[in-house]
């Protein structure tokens, strides 16, 4: 067995060898960059949101008659609504809320210093700070902690009721606007900074550092916009709370279109859904890829070795073994396997240059590219050992066969 | 002579049944996941009105009033007063101003409490004849303003059981309004008219208002809404920087839109100069395809998805390529004979040619199969793009065609090394 | 018939150059029976496959039935070994997974008859090979004497002018290759032209004349005197 032998006999046939190593090379480069886009979804979801999500239950709503026009009906109505839900077996703690963490883009205003207004030129996210016009008891809703000054309680007056509204802000924001100031009692254009609350993800698109949030005191009523109602259940009674909330709301009034109850978990698997969703279409495509190479490598064994028979007739008469023949076939596989390979670090990088112009993509390691080397390894070894096989079993008598 | 090549074909596919499937098998997975996601590349860049795309124009202006503005292009909402100077400019064909809102309503003569949701477009009157939206019963809306209301098909289903229901009453918000026009069944794809913020595909309006009624009414923007100094209701918003109205305009001729352009833009510099706002006068006109673009109508995470099923399909061909190669090796003595007794090279690569198109032909079917059902996946994994997967006709003519052609790819090496070969040297 | 004046083949490899067939002349009469002997590698194969229009040749001229056949296209080539030439080879080279019908079939096809016309040639050539009975058989279901007779009515169905024969009865038993030559015997006897590779000295003595090639030139050329074919049948049989 000697490697120069190899290479010949692969030249000989080097279109086909070609088209295999290119396969190969294909399937690799797809293989790995698959898998990036898998890990990084994985990555994405798997990011501490800073909230507890298990523990949270949705139901938005809209009002259908024109008698929520009216503020103050609408607003005793949502009183009532919470009175309904907080009394609900399981539920610790309901709050309104005019928009959701977790989301693109949504109820958002700039927020500066007032005398800093350049500020918003250079720090593109501070022009659209997602505002979150809630009842005063979010952040135990949420399960957000406290860093600095203090949250809303029942004393605490009504945005609309304000000249200038207290306002507390996220700790990044805080950190973003004041350095290592404290934010507390400054003035900025969202109004006077009671507290500062602990991170969470509002835009997953922006980055970790810049999970600005702003609340108010405000029980949001506009019949326009839909009504997001949020509940902290236990996590076994969340089922169970989830199906009586429509008849619950609306046994307080009937004239509303409950749009959706859903948990929080739910919301965070939406979000990501179309990653996933992209994620399992290249998974199906990296399996036919796969599936297709393995009966490239079944056939260029099968047919384009098994030619030879006369040849291996011949070794096997001077005196190869099956052994001997088995390897010779496998040995050839592998070394276009190790040629595609090779190939494929290229085919790699350009997919994933190609697919960055598109979508985010992380860049390509060596440790998913040997996995993904091992994988076409392998699916390629066991769909040539069967050929393989075949081929040893050719009787040394074949040799003296002219045909 | 093409029947006895058929027949050869025919008889060639007998001979080697598993490598043929193979071949076939691998085309066919290559060429139907290429054609699913062409059929939904398709409906994405779809033109939705053929007839006038290139004269209609979404229009974009620069009048945001703060300097330390995000905005390095014009937003694509404008603000009432702006809108009002548009309408008012004579200049196009047809000219529309409209945003989106969401209103509860049912027949005025209903017992029943229940109110259908429904998306709604709040539009000067224009809008009909701009987007060529069919009727199916009775006019347009006569003016902006009135309690006159237009009903899509499907919410005049859900109210009126799909009658004719011109002349009857709808009520929203405890107050009357007469149906004037009914719509047919009207799918747009994408919705040309309202693209922004990946709306592109969700379904035409169910009820359209006059826009005057819709602001009087204080029915909120279901979209892109953003002021400068402003947080008060619709209805007062009129002279302030409230920016939520999409304006299009029909401009049947070169001419018209640069008088047009020229309107827009002296506009533009008037409140520049009377210090309204300090931006570079940016005015965009974009037709329905440039607006499309612009806002990416055609998803990117399936463009990226393109990217994988072309080189899917290379490598298809590169293994029905490498697979006939065997094949044709194995045929080169037949072919030598053939030779000898008198076929041309013509006649032979003609024999190619036909088993290419039959292999190509199988493949091809077996592809418009296998590109619904990986649609069907598609669909389960993106359900978002539940509302543009549909396997027209046309796709299906270009997946077959592609199955033809990789086919004939495929061949077409191994036969022009197998008919190369010397006959003299076949015929040992 | 068949006219070869000079002809010259020359195989180049990188270092050598071989002549393969130098400055050849033979020319065949109509109806002629020609027996070509020599030892192997001595360019007998050569020449068939230049006389067949199978390979080319670098130096001299050939017609045959009148036509120049230098400088013809590969479409003229083919037509004219359609129309002109028949072969018989050594192998037989049947097609074995179509029957006798489609295996005489397939040079009619390639000359453009229609249906009925092929019908009539393909029964007719089976007939006179004595197979027409069997003209769905597959050739395995057949000894290897009848397959070689397949293969000359596959020959004979285009009405060809010249048969070309390479080592006909090269893969036969004795009484099989018997019966191969008295039907090429036969078939010369109603006016067919052959010309026949054989290395079997006997069996080129039966025939009427032969030519020797020896290192790409014709060193012998005799003409016997026509001898009986029962003649030729009788020494072999006692050789056997």
């Amino acid at each position: 067995m000697n490697i120069k032998a190899l290479i010949k006999s692969l030249l000989h046939r080097r279109f086909a060898t070609f088209l295999l190593i290119l396969q190969l090379a294909l399937t690799l480069g797809l293989v790995v960059n698959s898998s990036i886009m898998a890990l990084d979804t994985n990555a994405q979801m798997k990011r501490k949101l800073g909230f507890d999500k298990d523990e949270l239950l949705i139901v938005q709503l809209l009002p259908t008659s024109g008698a929520f026009r009216d503020e103050d009906f609408y607003r005793s109505v949502l009183h009532q609504d919470i009175a309904k839900l907080s009394a609900l077996p399981g539920v610790t703690s309901v709050s309104q809320l005019n928009q959701l963490p977790i989301q693109w883009g949504g109820w958002n205003g700039s927020v500066i210093k007032r005398d800093e207004p350049e500020k918003l030129l250079e720090n593109r996210q501070l022009n659209f700070v997602p505002y979150y016009f809630s009842s005063n008891n979010i952040f135990e809703t949420l399960g957000l902690h406290l860093v600095e000054g203090r949250l809303f309680d029942e004393a605490s007056p009504q945005m609309r009721d304000q000249e200038t509204p207290s306002t507390i802000i996220t700790q990044s924001l805080a950190r973003e606007l004041f350095g290592n100031e404290s934010a507390i009692g400054q003035e900025i254009n969202a109004g006077f900074v009671v507290g500062i609350v602990s991170d969470f993800v509002t835009m997953p698109g922006n980055p970790e550092e810049k999970q600005y949030a702003v609340f108010y005191n405000e029980d949001l009523a506009i019949p326009d916009i839909p009504q997001n109602y949020l509940l902290r259940v236990a996590p076994e009674k969340l089922q169970t709370t989830a199906n009586l909330l429509e008849d619950a709301l609306l046994s307080v009034h009937p004239e509303r279109d409950i749009l959706e109850v859903f948990s929080m978990v739910q919301h965070h698997q939406e979000f990501y859904q179309e990653d996933n969703g992209l994620v399992g279409l290249f998974t199906i495509l990296c399996v036919l890829m796969l599936i297709v190479t393995a009966i490239s490598s079944f056939a260029h064994a099968q047919f384009h070795v098994f030619r030879q028979r006369r040849l291996i007739g011949i070794r096997r008469a001077l005196g190869a073994t099956r052994k001997d023949i088995l390897f010779y076939v496998m040995a050839e596989h592998w070394l276009i396997t190790l040629l595609g390979s090779v190939l494929g670090v290229a085919v790699m990088l350009a997919i994933n240059i190609g697919l960055s112009g598109q979508i985010d993509i992380s860049k390509p390691n060596v440790l998913l590219y040997l996995a993904a080397f091992v994988i076409v390894f392998v699916s390629g070894s066991l769909s040539t050992w069967f050929p393989a096989w075949r081929t040893s079993l050719i009787p040394p008598v074949i040799a003296t066969r002219t045909v | 002579m093409w029947h006895y090549y058929l027949m050869l074909s025919l008889r060639s596919l007998k001979r080697s049944p598993t490598l043929y499937s193979m071949v076939i098998l691998t085309l066919a997975i290559g060429v139907g996941a290429l054609a699913s996601n062409m059929a939904l590349y398709q409906s994405m860049a779809a033109d939705p009105i053929p007839e006038k795309s290139d004269r209609l124009f979404h229009v974009s202006l620069n009048s945001w009033p703060d300097e330390d503005s995000p905005h390095q292009q014009p937003l694509f909402v404008t603000r009432y007063r702006d809108a009002q100077q548009v309408l008012s400019s004579g200049i196009p064909t047809k000219v529309v101003a409209h945003y989106q809102t969401r209103v509860y309503t049912k027949s005025l003569d209903a017992k029943s409490l229940t109110r259908f949701a429904a998306d709604t477009r709040a539009t000067t009157p224009d809008f009909f004849a701009l987007t060529n939206a069919p009727f199916a019963y009775g006019r347009s809306l006569s003016s902006a303003e009135g309690n006159e209301v237009v009903l899509g098909s499907d919410l005049n289903d859900k109210i009126f059981g799909g009658s004719n229901s011109v002349g009857k009453a709808v009520e929203i918000e405890g107050k009357p309004y007469t149906v004037v026009g009914v719509l047919k069944p009207w799918t747009l794809r994408p919705r040309f008219y309202h693209m922004e913020q990946d709306s592109a595909f969700r379904p035409t309006d169910d009820l359209f208002v006059p826009l005057e009624t819709a602001i009087d009414n204080n029915w909120g923007v279901n979209g892109r809404s953003s002021s400068v100094d402003y947080s008060g209701d619709m209805a007062s918003s009129r002279p302030h920087n409230r920016f939520y109205l999409s304006l299009w305009a029909q401009l049947d001729s070169a001419a018209q839109q640069d008088s047009f352009q020229q309107y827009l833009d002296n506009y533009s510099q008037q409140l520049k100069d009377a210090g309204e706002h300090p931006l570079a006068i940016n005015n965009e006109l974009k037709n329905v395809h440039e607006w499309a673009d612009k806002l990416k109508v055609v998803d990117q995470r399936l463009l990226a998805f393109s990217i994988a099923t072309m080189l899917f399909l290379i490598v298809c061909v590169f293994n029905a390529s490498s697979l006939l190669l065997a094949k044709y090796h194995d045929d080169k003595s037949e072919m030598g004979l053939r030779r000898a007794l008198g076929a041309s090279r013509n006649q032979l690569f003609r024999q190619g040619f036909v088993e290419a198109m039959l292999v190509g032909s199988i493949a091809g079917s077996l592809a418009l199969l296998l590109s619904w059902l990986f649609l069907a996946c598609s669909v389960v994994l993106l359900p978002n793009l539940k509302a543009i997967a549909q396997l027209e006709p046309a796709v299906l003519g270009q997946g077959f065609a592609i199955a033809l052609l990789t086919a004939l790819l495929s061949t077409g090496y191994p036969l022009w090394r197998a008919n190369r070969a010397s006959i003299s040297a076949e015929m040992k | 018939m068949l006219s070869m004046q000079n002809v010259s083949r020359i195989y180049r490899t990188e270092t050598i150059q071989t002549h393969a067939l130098n400055d050849f002349s033979l020319s065949v009469n109509a109806g002629e029976f020609v027996a070509v002997t020599g030892p192997s590698g001595s360019g007998k194969s050569t020449f068939l496959n230049i006389a067949g229009l199978l390979d080319q040749f670098d130096e001299g001229e050939y017609s045959i039935d009148g036509v120049s056949v230098k400088g013809l296209s590969d479409n003229q080539l083919s037509r004219l070994r359609n129309e002109k030439i028949g072969f018989i080879f050594q192998n037989y080279n049947l097609i074995p997974d179509y029957s006798l019908f489609d295996n005489v079939d397939m040079p009619l096809r390639y000359r453009g008859f229609n249906g009925k016309e092929r019908k009539r040639r393909i029964e007719e050539a089976l007939e006179k090979v004595g197979l027409a009975s069997r003209m769905n058989y597959l050739p395995s279901q057949l000894s290897g004497g009848q397959q070689q007779r397949v293969a000359i009515a596959r020959a004979l169905a285009g009405e060809p002018k010249l048969l070309l024969a390479d080592e006909p009865t090269g893969n036969l038993d004795s009484l099989m290759a018997r019966q191969v030559m008295e039907l090429l015997h036969d078939l010369n006897k109603d006016g067919a032209t052959i010309i026949m590779v054989t290395h079997d000295p006997d069996q080129a003595r039966s025939v009427p004349r032969n030519v020797q090639i020896i290192d790409g030139q014709m060193t012998d050329h005799r003409v016997y005197q026509p001898q009986s074919v029962s003649a030729s049948v009788e020494s072999e049989a006692e050789l056997a």
